[in-house]
Protein backbone atom coordinates (compact mmCIF):
# COMPACT_ATOMS: atom_id res chain seq x y z
CA UNK A 1 0.00 0.00 0.00
CA UNK A 2 1.49 3.36 -1.12
CA UNK A 3 0.83 6.17 1.58
CA UNK A 4 1.76 9.69 0.20
CA UNK A 5 2.15 12.63 3.31
CA UNK A 6 2.66 15.84 2.83
CA UNK A 7 4.72 15.93 -0.01
CA UNK A 8 5.98 18.42 -1.52
CA UNK A 9 8.58 19.55 -4.38
CA UNK A 10 10.08 22.57 -5.43
CA UNK A 11 12.28 23.58 -8.03
CA UNK A 12 13.61 26.89 -7.58
CA UNK A 13 10.53 29.14 -7.19
CA UNK A 14 8.41 26.19 -8.88
CA UNK A 15 6.39 24.30 -6.70
CA UNK A 16 5.53 21.14 -8.76
CA UNK A 17 3.17 19.02 -6.00
CA UNK A 18 2.31 20.92 -2.75
CA UNK A 19 1.59 18.88 0.18
CA UNK A 20 0.01 16.03 -1.28
CA UNK A 21 -1.48 13.22 0.81
CA UNK A 22 -2.95 10.11 -0.86
CA UNK A 23 -3.30 6.83 -0.41
CA UNK A 24 -4.03 3.80 -2.72
CA UNK A 25 -5.74 0.46 -1.01
CA UNK A 26 -5.37 -2.95 -1.42
CA UNK A 27 -7.58 -4.70 -4.28
CA UNK A 28 -8.07 -1.63 -5.94
CA UNK A 29 -7.22 0.35 -9.02
CA UNK A 30 -6.52 4.40 -8.02
CA UNK A 31 -6.80 6.83 -10.72
CA UNK A 32 -3.97 8.91 -10.46
CA UNK A 33 -5.49 11.80 -12.55
CA UNK A 34 -4.64 15.78 -13.58
CA UNK A 35 -3.68 17.61 -16.69
CA UNK A 36 -0.10 17.44 -18.16
CA UNK A 37 2.28 19.26 -16.04
CA UNK A 38 0.33 18.55 -12.87
CA UNK A 39 3.01 16.72 -11.02
CA UNK A 40 1.74 13.10 -11.60
CA UNK A 41 5.25 12.27 -12.57
CA UNK A 42 7.21 13.74 -10.50
CA UNK A 43 4.82 12.54 -7.44
CA UNK A 44 5.45 9.18 -8.52
CA UNK A 45 8.83 9.79 -8.76
CA UNK A 46 9.85 10.98 -5.25
CA UNK A 47 7.28 7.91 -4.10
CA UNK A 48 10.12 5.83 -6.11
CA UNK A 49 13.52 7.44 -4.65
CA UNK A 50 14.63 9.19 -7.99
CA UNK A 51 13.54 12.44 -6.86
CA UNK A 52 13.73 13.92 -3.27
CA UNK A 53 11.24 15.40 -2.27
CA UNK A 54 11.05 19.11 -0.45
CA UNK A 55 9.19 17.88 1.78
CA UNK A 56 7.00 14.77 3.33
CA UNK A 57 7.15 10.99 2.52
CA UNK A 58 5.93 8.77 0.61
CA UNK A 59 5.84 5.00 2.21
CA UNK A 60 5.31 1.51 1.16
CA UNK A 61 3.76 -0.34 3.93
CA UNK A 62 5.03 2.35 5.93
CA UNK A 63 8.57 1.94 4.81
CA UNK A 64 10.48 4.72 2.22
CA UNK A 65 11.32 2.81 -0.65
CA UNK A 66 15.08 3.82 -0.69
CA UNK A 67 14.62 1.72 2.61
CA UNK A 68 13.18 -1.34 0.67
CA UNK A 69 15.05 -4.69 1.14
CA UNK A 70 14.27 -6.17 -2.36
CA UNK A 71 11.81 -3.40 -3.65
CA UNK A 72 10.98 -5.32 -6.82
CA UNK A 73 9.34 -7.74 -4.69
CA UNK A 74 6.81 -5.24 -3.07
CA UNK A 75 6.62 -2.52 -5.81
CA UNK A 76 6.56 -2.71 -9.16
CA UNK A 77 6.69 0.63 -11.42
CA UNK A 78 6.59 1.82 -15.09
CA UNK A 79 7.44 5.75 -15.71
CA UNK A 80 8.46 6.23 -18.86
CA UNK A 81 8.27 4.09 -22.06
CA UNK A 82 11.43 4.70 -23.12
CA UNK A 83 14.01 3.81 -20.37
CA UNK A 84 15.18 1.22 -22.35
CA UNK A 85 19.09 0.38 -24.57
CA UNK A 86 17.97 0.04 -27.91
CA UNK A 87 20.21 -2.45 -28.22
CA UNK A 88 19.13 -4.74 -25.67
CA UNK A 89 16.55 -7.62 -25.87
CA UNK A 90 13.21 -7.52 -24.12
CA UNK A 91 14.36 -10.57 -22.58
CA UNK A 92 17.75 -9.34 -21.72
CA UNK A 93 16.64 -6.01 -19.89
CA UNK A 94 13.52 -8.16 -18.35
CA UNK A 95 16.84 -10.60 -16.93
CA UNK A 96 18.96 -8.25 -16.30
CA UNK A 97 16.31 -6.30 -13.53
CA UNK A 98 15.79 -9.86 -12.61
CA UNK A 99 19.18 -10.81 -11.48
CA UNK A 100 19.12 -7.01 -9.43
CA UNK A 101 16.33 -8.42 -7.35
CA UNK A 102 17.35 -12.15 -7.18
CA UNK A 103 14.39 -14.01 -9.54
CA UNK A 104 15.04 -16.26 -11.82
CA UNK A 105 14.66 -16.87 -15.44
CA UNK A 106 11.50 -18.94 -15.64
CA UNK A 107 9.31 -15.40 -13.80
CA UNK A 108 10.82 -13.98 -17.23
CA UNK A 109 9.54 -15.68 -19.60
CA UNK A 110 6.27 -15.57 -18.05
CA UNK A 111 6.15 -11.92 -17.58
CA UNK A 112 7.32 -11.68 -21.01
CA UNK A 113 4.62 -14.40 -21.94
CA UNK A 114 1.64 -12.10 -19.09
CA UNK A 115 1.76 -8.82 -21.90
CA UNK A 116 1.97 -10.52 -25.22
CA UNK A 117 5.80 -10.06 -25.81
CA UNK A 118 6.74 -13.95 -25.59
CA UNK A 119 7.35 -14.10 -29.27
CA UNK A 120 9.66 -10.48 -29.19
CA UNK A 121 11.33 -11.51 -26.57
CA UNK A 122 14.28 -11.78 -28.75
CA UNK A 123 14.00 -8.75 -30.38
CA UNK A 124 16.26 -5.56 -29.66
CA UNK A 125 14.26 -2.52 -28.22
CA UNK A 126 15.05 -0.31 -30.46
CA UNK A 127 13.05 -1.52 -33.08
CA UNK A 128 9.83 -1.79 -30.92
CA UNK A 129 7.04 0.50 -31.28
CA UNK A 130 5.70 2.56 -28.49
CA UNK A 131 2.73 -0.13 -27.94
CA UNK A 132 5.60 -3.09 -27.14
CA UNK A 133 7.81 -0.79 -24.89
CA UNK A 134 4.83 0.08 -22.72
CA UNK A 135 3.86 -3.67 -22.74
CA UNK A 136 7.86 -4.15 -21.43
CA UNK A 137 7.09 -1.85 -19.08
CA UNK A 138 4.55 -3.57 -17.96
CA UNK A 139 6.74 -6.85 -17.82
CA UNK A 140 9.35 -5.28 -15.83
CA UNK A 141 6.54 -3.57 -13.05
CA UNK A 142 5.20 -7.26 -12.50
CA UNK A 143 8.42 -8.83 -12.48
CA UNK A 144 8.56 -9.24 -8.97
CA UNK A 145 4.91 -10.28 -8.30
CA UNK A 146 4.56 -7.11 -6.22
CA UNK A 147 1.60 -6.11 -3.76
CA UNK A 148 1.52 -2.30 -5.68
CA UNK A 149 1.80 -1.28 -8.99
CA UNK A 150 2.39 2.09 -9.92
CA UNK A 151 1.86 2.92 -13.66
CA UNK A 152 2.66 6.30 -15.28
CA UNK A 153 0.37 6.60 -18.37
CA UNK A 154 0.39 2.88 -19.07
CA UNK A 155 -2.02 3.28 -21.88
CA UNK A 156 0.36 5.76 -24.05
CA UNK A 157 1.20 4.38 -27.06
CA UNK A 158 -1.40 1.28 -27.13
CA UNK A 159 -3.57 0.60 -29.56
CA UNK A 160 -7.36 0.38 -29.13
CA UNK A 161 -6.92 -3.51 -28.52
CA UNK A 162 -3.60 -2.96 -26.17
CA UNK A 163 -5.87 -0.46 -24.37
CA UNK A 164 -8.91 -2.94 -23.67
CA UNK A 165 -6.35 -5.45 -22.80
CA UNK A 166 -4.69 -3.02 -20.20
CA UNK A 167 -7.90 -2.54 -18.57
CA UNK A 168 -8.52 -6.51 -18.15
CA UNK A 169 -5.44 -6.52 -16.38
CA UNK A 170 -5.66 -4.01 -13.94
CA UNK A 171 -8.79 -5.31 -12.89
CA UNK A 172 -7.13 -8.91 -12.73
CA UNK A 173 -4.25 -7.47 -10.99
CA UNK A 174 -6.52 -5.41 -8.10
CA UNK A 175 -8.99 -8.76 -8.10
CA UNK A 176 -5.92 -10.43 -6.96
CA UNK A 177 -5.44 -8.09 -3.91
CA UNK A 178 -3.01 -5.83 -5.48
CA UNK A 179 -2.83 -2.20 -5.00
CA UNK A 180 -2.85 -0.44 -8.44
CA UNK A 181 -2.55 3.46 -9.15
CA UNK A 182 -2.43 4.31 -12.91
CA UNK A 183 -1.51 7.95 -13.88
CA UNK A 184 -3.82 9.34 -16.62
CA UNK A 185 -4.63 12.77 -18.03
CA UNK A 186 -7.45 11.64 -19.27
CA UNK A 187 -10.40 10.49 -17.25
CA UNK A 188 -12.30 8.72 -20.02
CA UNK A 189 -9.03 6.48 -20.93
CA UNK A 190 -8.71 5.34 -17.07
CA UNK A 191 -12.94 5.74 -16.11
CA UNK A 192 -13.56 2.04 -17.11
CA UNK A 193 -11.06 0.63 -15.54
CA UNK A 194 -10.70 2.60 -11.48
CA UNK A 195 -12.00 2.27 -8.77
CA UNK A 196 -10.73 5.18 -6.70
CA UNK A 197 -9.76 8.89 -8.41
CA UNK A 198 -7.38 10.86 -6.68
CA UNK A 199 -7.66 14.20 -8.70
CA UNK A 200 -4.69 16.90 -9.07
CA UNK A 201 -4.14 20.19 -10.25
CA UNK A 202 -1.14 22.40 -9.96
CA UNK A 203 0.14 19.77 -7.74
CA UNK A 204 -2.48 20.48 -5.19
CA UNK A 205 -5.20 17.42 -4.52
CA UNK A 206 -8.47 18.75 -5.63
CA UNK A 207 -10.27 15.84 -5.47
CA UNK A 208 -10.21 11.97 -3.93
CA UNK A 209 -13.34 9.66 -3.42
CA UNK A 210 -14.64 6.89 -5.12
CA UNK A 211 -15.43 7.11 -9.30
CA UNK A 212 -19.18 6.86 -7.86
CA UNK A 213 -18.21 9.51 -5.30
CA UNK A 214 -17.05 11.81 -8.23
CA UNK A 215 -19.68 10.37 -10.49
CA UNK A 216 -22.11 11.81 -7.71
CA UNK A 217 -20.84 15.32 -7.61
CA UNK A 218 -21.27 16.20 -11.45
CA UNK A 219 -24.00 17.77 -12.70
CA UNK A 220 -26.29 17.23 -15.95
CA UNK A 221 -26.23 20.23 -18.09
CA UNK A 222 -28.49 20.22 -21.08
CA UNK A 223 -28.72 22.47 -23.87
CA UNK A 224 -32.35 22.71 -24.98
CA UNK A 225 -33.96 25.42 -27.66
CA UNK A 226 -37.96 25.46 -27.09
CA UNK A 227 -39.89 26.74 -30.04
CA UNK A 228 -42.44 28.61 -27.75
CA UNK A 229 -40.79 30.37 -24.92
CA UNK A 230 -43.58 30.89 -23.29
CA UNK A 231 -44.49 27.56 -22.60
CA UNK A 232 -41.31 26.50 -22.11
CA UNK A 233 -40.84 28.99 -19.63
CA UNK A 234 -44.13 27.49 -17.63
CA UNK A 235 -43.09 23.81 -17.62
CA UNK A 236 -39.25 25.27 -16.18
CA UNK A 237 -41.12 26.93 -13.31
CA UNK A 238 -43.52 24.07 -12.81
CA UNK A 239 -40.76 21.63 -12.65
CA UNK A 240 -38.36 24.00 -10.45
CA UNK A 241 -35.75 22.92 -12.98
CA UNK A 242 -33.04 25.43 -12.72
CA UNK A 243 -32.30 27.17 -15.84
CA UNK A 244 -29.03 29.29 -17.14
CA UNK A 245 -28.80 31.28 -20.49
CA UNK A 246 -27.07 28.83 -23.18
CA UNK A 247 -24.80 29.52 -26.02
CA UNK A 248 -26.03 26.69 -28.12
CA UNK A 249 -23.77 24.70 -29.93
CA UNK A 250 -25.43 24.12 -32.96
CA UNK A 251 -25.64 27.63 -33.77
CA UNK A 252 -28.05 31.07 -33.05
CA UNK A 253 -31.36 29.54 -32.58
CA UNK A 254 -34.09 31.27 -34.72
CA UNK A 255 -36.18 34.41 -34.06
CA UNK A 256 -38.28 34.35 -30.89
CA UNK A 257 -36.52 31.01 -29.93
CA UNK A 258 -34.15 30.70 -26.53
CA UNK A 259 -31.21 28.38 -25.95
CA UNK A 260 -31.29 27.30 -22.11
CA UNK A 261 -28.69 24.80 -19.87
CA UNK A 262 -30.91 22.98 -17.94
CA UNK A 263 -29.05 21.75 -14.54
CA UNK A 264 -30.05 18.95 -13.07
CA UNK A 265 -32.43 16.60 -14.72
CA UNK A 266 -30.91 14.67 -17.59
CA UNK A 267 -31.93 14.78 -21.32
CA UNK A 268 -33.91 12.00 -21.22
CA UNK A 269 -36.09 13.54 -18.13
CA UNK A 270 -36.88 16.79 -19.66
CA UNK A 271 -37.71 15.20 -23.10
CA UNK A 272 -39.94 13.15 -21.43
CA UNK A 273 -41.66 16.19 -19.47
CA UNK A 274 -41.89 18.55 -22.34
CA UNK A 275 -43.23 15.48 -24.44
CA UNK A 276 -45.80 14.77 -21.91
CA UNK A 277 -46.87 18.36 -21.33
CA UNK A 278 -46.53 19.22 -25.39
CA UNK A 279 -43.66 21.32 -25.26
CA UNK A 280 -42.06 21.65 -28.66
CA UNK A 281 -38.61 21.53 -28.28
CA UNK A 282 -35.95 22.31 -31.07
CA UNK A 283 -32.75 21.15 -29.31
CA UNK A 284 -31.75 18.33 -26.88
CA UNK A 285 -28.49 18.34 -26.18
CA UNK A 286 -26.31 16.43 -23.35
CA UNK A 287 -23.54 18.82 -22.85
CA UNK A 288 -20.00 16.85 -22.38
CA UNK A 289 -20.43 13.70 -20.55
CA UNK A 290 -21.01 14.32 -16.71
CA UNK A 291 -17.86 13.06 -15.40
CA UNK A 292 -15.75 14.12 -18.10
CA UNK A 293 -17.54 17.83 -17.29
CA UNK A 294 -16.37 17.10 -13.73
CA UNK A 295 -13.26 16.46 -13.70
CA UNK A 296 -12.37 19.47 -16.03
CA UNK A 297 -14.26 21.72 -13.76
CA UNK A 298 -12.27 19.99 -10.97
CA UNK A 299 -8.80 20.78 -13.05
CA UNK A 300 -10.36 23.97 -14.91
CA UNK A 301 -7.85 26.68 -16.08
CA UNK A 302 -5.05 24.81 -14.62
CA UNK A 303 -4.16 22.25 -17.76
CA UNK A 304 -1.76 25.25 -19.23
CA UNK A 305 2.04 23.35 -19.73
CA UNK A 306 4.24 25.42 -17.30
CA UNK B 1 25.69 -6.44 -3.17
CA UNK B 2 26.12 -9.58 -5.59
CA UNK B 3 22.66 -9.24 -7.14
CA UNK B 4 23.48 -5.85 -7.97
CA UNK B 5 26.86 -7.09 -9.46
CA UNK B 6 25.37 -9.82 -11.15
CA UNK B 7 23.45 -6.81 -12.50
CA UNK B 8 26.34 -4.88 -13.80
CA UNK B 9 27.54 -7.98 -15.52
CA UNK B 10 24.26 -8.74 -17.22
CA UNK B 11 24.30 -4.81 -18.17
CA UNK B 12 27.41 -4.55 -20.10
CA UNK B 13 27.41 -8.37 -21.66
CA UNK B 14 24.06 -7.79 -23.39
CA UNK B 15 24.65 -5.10 -26.34
CA UNK B 16 26.93 -5.40 -28.96
CA UNK B 17 28.92 -2.17 -27.43
CA UNK B 18 31.43 -4.70 -25.17
CA UNK B 19 32.91 -6.17 -28.17
CA UNK B 20 32.83 -3.41 -31.04
CA UNK B 21 34.82 -2.12 -28.50
CA UNK B 22 36.99 -4.96 -27.77
CA UNK B 23 37.30 -5.23 -31.49
CA UNK B 24 37.96 -1.61 -31.95
CA UNK B 25 40.42 -1.86 -28.50
CA UNK B 26 42.28 -4.80 -30.40
CA UNK B 27 42.73 -3.32 -33.90
CA UNK B 28 43.96 0.18 -32.77
CA UNK B 29 46.58 -0.50 -30.69
CA UNK B 30 47.93 -3.33 -33.05
CA UNK B 31 47.99 -1.05 -35.68
CA UNK B 32 50.08 1.87 -33.84
CA UNK B 33 52.30 -1.24 -32.42
CA UNK B 34 52.82 -2.33 -35.92
CA UNK B 35 53.51 1.42 -37.00
CA UNK B 36 55.99 1.40 -34.29
CA UNK B 37 57.72 -1.59 -35.55
CA UNK B 38 58.31 -0.18 -38.85
CA UNK B 39 59.15 3.16 -38.03
CA UNK B 40 62.54 1.74 -35.61
CA UNK B 41 62.98 -0.91 -38.12
CA UNK B 42 63.50 1.31 -41.13
CA UNK B 43 63.96 4.66 -39.16
CA UNK B 44 66.70 3.50 -36.74
CA UNK B 45 69.65 4.97 -38.24
CA UNK B 46 68.06 8.39 -38.47
CA UNK B 47 66.79 8.44 -34.66
CA UNK B 48 70.20 9.73 -33.02
CA UNK B 49 70.66 11.60 -30.52
CA UNK B 50 71.46 14.31 -32.13
CA UNK B 51 68.39 14.16 -33.80
CA UNK B 52 66.79 13.99 -30.08
CA UNK B 53 65.99 10.41 -30.07
CA UNK B 54 67.40 8.10 -27.18
CA UNK B 55 66.70 4.57 -28.55
CA UNK B 56 67.65 1.14 -26.70
CA UNK B 57 68.78 -1.10 -27.59
CA UNK B 58 68.24 -5.06 -28.28
CA UNK B 59 65.30 -6.61 -25.87
CA UNK B 60 64.30 -3.29 -24.42
CA UNK B 61 63.52 -1.43 -28.05
CA UNK B 62 61.23 -4.71 -28.20
CA UNK B 63 59.96 -3.95 -24.91
CA UNK B 64 59.57 -0.02 -25.60
CA UNK B 65 57.43 -0.91 -28.59
CA UNK B 66 55.12 -3.34 -26.22
CA UNK B 67 54.68 -0.58 -23.97
CA UNK B 68 53.19 1.54 -26.66
CA UNK B 69 50.06 -0.72 -26.50
CA UNK B 70 49.21 1.00 -22.89
CA UNK B 71 50.10 4.51 -24.79
CA UNK B 72 47.27 3.53 -27.66
CA UNK B 73 45.55 1.20 -25.54
CA UNK B 74 44.59 3.02 -21.65
CA UNK B 75 41.53 5.47 -23.49
CA UNK B 76 39.87 1.93 -23.93
CA UNK B 77 38.94 0.28 -20.56
CA UNK B 78 38.38 4.27 -18.99
CA UNK B 79 35.87 4.89 -21.82
CA UNK B 80 34.19 1.11 -20.14
CA UNK B 81 34.24 2.25 -17.11
CA UNK B 82 32.88 6.13 -18.02
CA UNK B 83 30.20 4.07 -20.56
CA UNK B 84 29.41 2.11 -17.20
CA UNK B 85 27.95 5.23 -15.51
CA UNK B 86 27.13 7.69 -18.37
CA UNK B 87 26.02 5.21 -20.71
CA UNK B 88 23.08 4.74 -17.98
CA UNK B 89 22.07 8.17 -17.46
CA UNK B 90 22.42 8.16 -22.17
CA UNK B 91 19.29 5.49 -22.23
CA UNK B 92 17.84 6.35 -18.69
CA UNK B 93 18.34 3.16 -17.88
CA UNK B 94 19.19 4.87 -14.56
CA UNK B 95 15.90 4.12 -13.45
CA UNK B 96 15.03 0.78 -13.84
CA UNK B 97 18.50 0.41 -12.32
CA UNK B 98 17.48 2.54 -9.44
CA UNK B 99 13.86 1.07 -8.99
CA UNK B 100 15.92 -2.50 -8.85
CA UNK B 101 18.40 -1.81 -6.30
CA UNK B 102 17.52 2.08 -4.73
CA UNK B 103 20.70 2.45 -2.66
CA UNK B 104 23.46 4.54 -5.15
CA UNK B 105 26.10 4.04 -2.92
CA UNK B 106 25.64 0.30 -3.66
CA UNK B 107 25.37 0.60 -7.45
CA UNK B 108 28.06 2.98 -8.16
CA UNK B 109 30.12 0.53 -5.68
CA UNK B 110 28.55 -2.33 -7.77
CA UNK B 111 30.35 -0.59 -11.26
CA UNK B 112 33.42 0.45 -9.89
CA UNK B 113 33.83 -3.45 -8.99
CA UNK B 114 32.45 -5.17 -11.84
CA UNK B 115 34.56 -2.56 -13.79
CA UNK B 116 37.68 -4.05 -12.70
CA UNK B 117 37.40 -7.53 -14.52
CA UNK B 118 35.98 -5.76 -17.84
CA UNK B 119 38.83 -3.22 -17.92
CA UNK B 120 41.08 -6.32 -17.67
CA UNK B 121 39.76 -7.54 -20.39
CA UNK B 122 40.11 -4.88 -22.65
CA UNK B 123 43.44 -4.73 -21.18
CA UNK B 124 44.55 -8.26 -22.14
CA UNK B 125 43.04 -7.61 -25.32
CA UNK B 126 45.72 -4.78 -25.88
CA UNK B 127 48.05 -7.23 -24.95
CA UNK B 128 46.80 -9.76 -27.58
CA UNK B 129 47.17 -7.08 -30.24
CA UNK B 130 50.79 -6.15 -28.96
CA UNK B 131 51.76 -9.65 -29.27
CA UNK B 132 49.81 -10.45 -32.89
CA UNK B 133 51.00 -7.62 -33.97
CA UNK B 134 54.50 -6.20 -32.61
CA UNK B 135 55.65 -9.58 -31.72
CA UNK B 136 54.92 -10.98 -35.43
CA UNK B 137 56.11 -8.27 -37.65
CA UNK B 138 59.28 -7.97 -35.06
CA UNK B 139 60.10 -11.68 -35.89
CA UNK B 140 59.23 -11.01 -39.33
CA UNK B 141 61.32 -8.29 -39.84
CA UNK B 142 64.58 -9.94 -38.01
CA UNK B 143 64.42 -8.19 -34.99
CA UNK B 144 64.35 -9.44 -31.19
CA UNK B 145 61.01 -10.30 -29.77
CA UNK B 146 61.81 -10.20 -26.11
CA UNK B 147 59.36 -12.71 -25.86
CA UNK B 148 61.91 -14.76 -24.09
CA UNK B 149 63.03 -12.36 -21.42
CA UNK B 150 60.80 -12.41 -18.30
CA UNK B 151 60.91 -8.78 -17.93
CA UNK B 152 58.88 -8.43 -20.90
CA UNK B 153 56.30 -10.86 -19.55
CA UNK B 154 56.12 -9.11 -15.69
CA UNK B 155 55.67 -6.00 -17.98
CA UNK B 156 52.51 -7.34 -19.92
CA UNK B 157 51.13 -7.99 -16.33
CA UNK B 158 52.16 -4.31 -15.25
CA UNK B 159 50.24 -3.00 -18.17
CA UNK B 160 47.20 -5.13 -17.73
CA UNK B 161 47.41 -3.53 -14.16
CA UNK B 162 47.92 0.09 -15.27
CA UNK B 163 44.67 0.06 -17.63
CA UNK B 164 42.84 -1.84 -15.28
CA UNK B 165 43.15 1.25 -12.95
CA UNK B 166 42.72 3.32 -15.68
CA UNK B 167 38.96 1.67 -16.41
CA UNK B 168 38.36 2.77 -12.52
CA UNK B 169 39.45 6.53 -13.37
CA UNK B 170 36.52 5.88 -16.50
CA UNK B 171 33.64 5.13 -13.52
CA UNK B 172 34.64 8.35 -11.37
CA UNK B 173 34.96 10.85 -14.61
CA UNK B 174 31.73 8.82 -15.97
CA UNK B 175 29.88 9.87 -12.54
CA UNK B 176 30.86 12.90 -11.87
CA UNK B 177 30.22 13.95 -15.57
CA UNK B 178 27.09 11.54 -16.12
CA UNK B 179 26.77 12.83 -19.72
CA UNK B 180 28.13 10.25 -21.78
CA UNK B 181 29.35 12.29 -25.10
CA UNK B 182 30.67 15.27 -22.62
CA UNK B 183 32.84 11.92 -20.62
CA UNK B 184 33.91 10.22 -23.48
CA UNK B 185 35.11 14.07 -24.96
CA UNK B 186 36.66 14.73 -21.70
CA UNK B 187 38.79 11.31 -21.57
CA UNK B 188 40.04 11.85 -25.35
CA UNK B 189 40.68 15.42 -24.99
CA UNK B 190 43.26 14.44 -21.95
CA UNK B 191 44.58 11.58 -22.92
CA UNK B 192 45.08 12.28 -26.71
CA UNK B 193 45.72 15.87 -26.28
CA UNK B 194 46.23 17.60 -23.27
CA UNK B 195 48.23 15.02 -21.95
CA UNK B 196 50.69 14.22 -24.62
CA UNK B 197 51.25 18.22 -25.33
CA UNK B 198 51.95 18.53 -21.43
CA UNK B 199 54.52 16.08 -21.13
CA UNK B 200 56.13 17.13 -24.78
CA UNK B 201 56.48 20.56 -22.99
CA UNK B 202 60.31 18.80 -21.27
CA UNK B 203 62.01 18.31 -24.46
CA UNK B 204 60.20 22.16 -26.11
CA UNK B 205 61.80 24.02 -22.91
CA UNK B 206 64.82 21.70 -22.39
CA UNK B 207 64.49 20.92 -18.60
CA UNK B 208 62.77 18.53 -16.41
CA UNK B 209 59.13 19.63 -15.11
CA UNK B 210 58.74 17.02 -12.05
CA UNK B 211 54.93 17.49 -11.75
CA UNK B 212 54.09 16.10 -15.23
CA UNK B 213 54.91 12.76 -13.31
CA UNK B 214 51.85 13.15 -11.31
CA UNK B 215 49.22 12.98 -14.08
CA UNK B 216 47.08 10.15 -14.73
CA UNK B 217 49.16 9.13 -18.01
CA UNK B 218 52.22 9.49 -16.52
CA UNK B 219 51.25 7.29 -13.56
CA UNK B 220 50.04 4.61 -16.03
CA UNK B 221 53.47 4.89 -17.88
CA UNK B 222 55.28 4.55 -13.84
CA UNK B 223 52.42 1.17 -13.14
CA UNK B 224 53.64 -0.46 -16.84
CA UNK B 225 57.27 0.98 -16.39
CA UNK B 226 57.83 2.00 -19.35
CA UNK B 227 56.72 4.99 -21.77
CA UNK B 228 56.93 6.71 -25.46
CA UNK B 229 58.21 9.65 -24.03
CA UNK B 230 61.46 8.22 -22.61
CA UNK B 231 62.30 7.92 -26.16
CA UNK B 232 62.66 11.82 -26.11
CA UNK B 233 63.97 12.01 -22.76
CA UNK B 234 67.80 12.27 -21.35
CA UNK B 235 69.46 8.60 -21.55
CA UNK B 236 65.56 7.07 -22.54
CA UNK B 237 65.16 5.19 -19.15
CA UNK B 238 61.77 7.21 -18.45
CA UNK B 239 63.22 9.23 -16.26
CA UNK B 240 61.01 12.03 -13.85
CA UNK B 241 58.53 8.83 -13.43
CA UNK B 242 57.39 7.14 -10.18
CA UNK B 243 58.35 4.14 -8.71
CA UNK B 244 56.05 1.37 -9.51
CA UNK B 245 53.98 1.54 -5.90
CA UNK B 246 53.59 4.91 -5.27
CA UNK B 247 52.47 5.21 -9.13
CA UNK B 248 49.88 2.07 -8.78
CA UNK B 249 48.65 3.71 -4.85
CA UNK B 250 48.13 7.31 -6.85
CA UNK B 251 46.32 6.14 -9.66
CA UNK B 252 44.14 4.11 -7.72
CA UNK B 253 43.92 7.15 -5.39
CA UNK B 254 42.61 8.99 -8.39
CA UNK B 255 40.34 6.91 -9.15
CA UNK B 256 38.53 6.63 -5.81
CA UNK B 257 38.66 10.43 -5.74
CA UNK B 258 37.06 10.85 -8.81
CA UNK B 259 34.37 8.21 -7.63
CA UNK B 260 33.53 9.35 -4.59
CA UNK B 261 33.31 13.17 -5.68
CA UNK B 262 31.07 11.66 -8.71
CA UNK B 263 28.63 10.21 -6.06
CA UNK B 264 28.68 13.24 -3.76
CA UNK B 265 28.37 15.63 -6.61
CA UNK B 266 26.37 14.00 -8.95
CA UNK B 267 25.11 10.49 -8.69
CA UNK B 268 23.42 11.09 -5.51
CA UNK B 269 21.06 13.97 -7.34
CA UNK B 270 17.17 13.36 -8.49
CA UNK B 271 17.34 11.49 -12.04
CA UNK B 272 16.60 13.85 -14.50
Amino acid sequence: MLEVEHLTKRFGTLTAVDDLSFTTRPGRVTGFLGPNGSGKTTTLRMALGLTTPTSGRATFDGVPYQRLKNPTRLVGAALEASAFHPGRTAKDHVRMLADGAKIGKARCDQVLEMVGLAAAADRRVGGFSMGMRARLGLAAAMLGDPQVLLLDEPANGLDPEGIVWMRDLLRALADDGKSVLVSSHLLAEVQQSVDDVVIIAHGRLVHTSTLAGLAREHENRTEVIAADPGAWGRLVAEQGWTVQPGEPSAGPPSAGQQAMVVVGPTAAQIGRTAFAAGVELHQLATQRSGLEATFLALTEGQGTIR
Amino acid sequence: MIATLRMEFRKYFTTRTWWALLLITFVWTGLNVATMVLAIHFGRSEMTAEQGFFLPSGDAVARLIYSMGTTFGYVFPAIVGAMSVAGEYRHQTITPTLLTDPARWRVLAAKFLSVVPLSALYAVTVVVGCLVFGSALLAALGEPTALGDVKTWEMFARMILAMTLWGLVGVGLGALLTNQMVAIVTLLGITMFLEPTLRSLPMLIGRDIPALAYLPGALGDAVTGATLFSMFGPGGTGAGLLGFLPATALLLLYAVVLTAAGYLLRFRRDIP
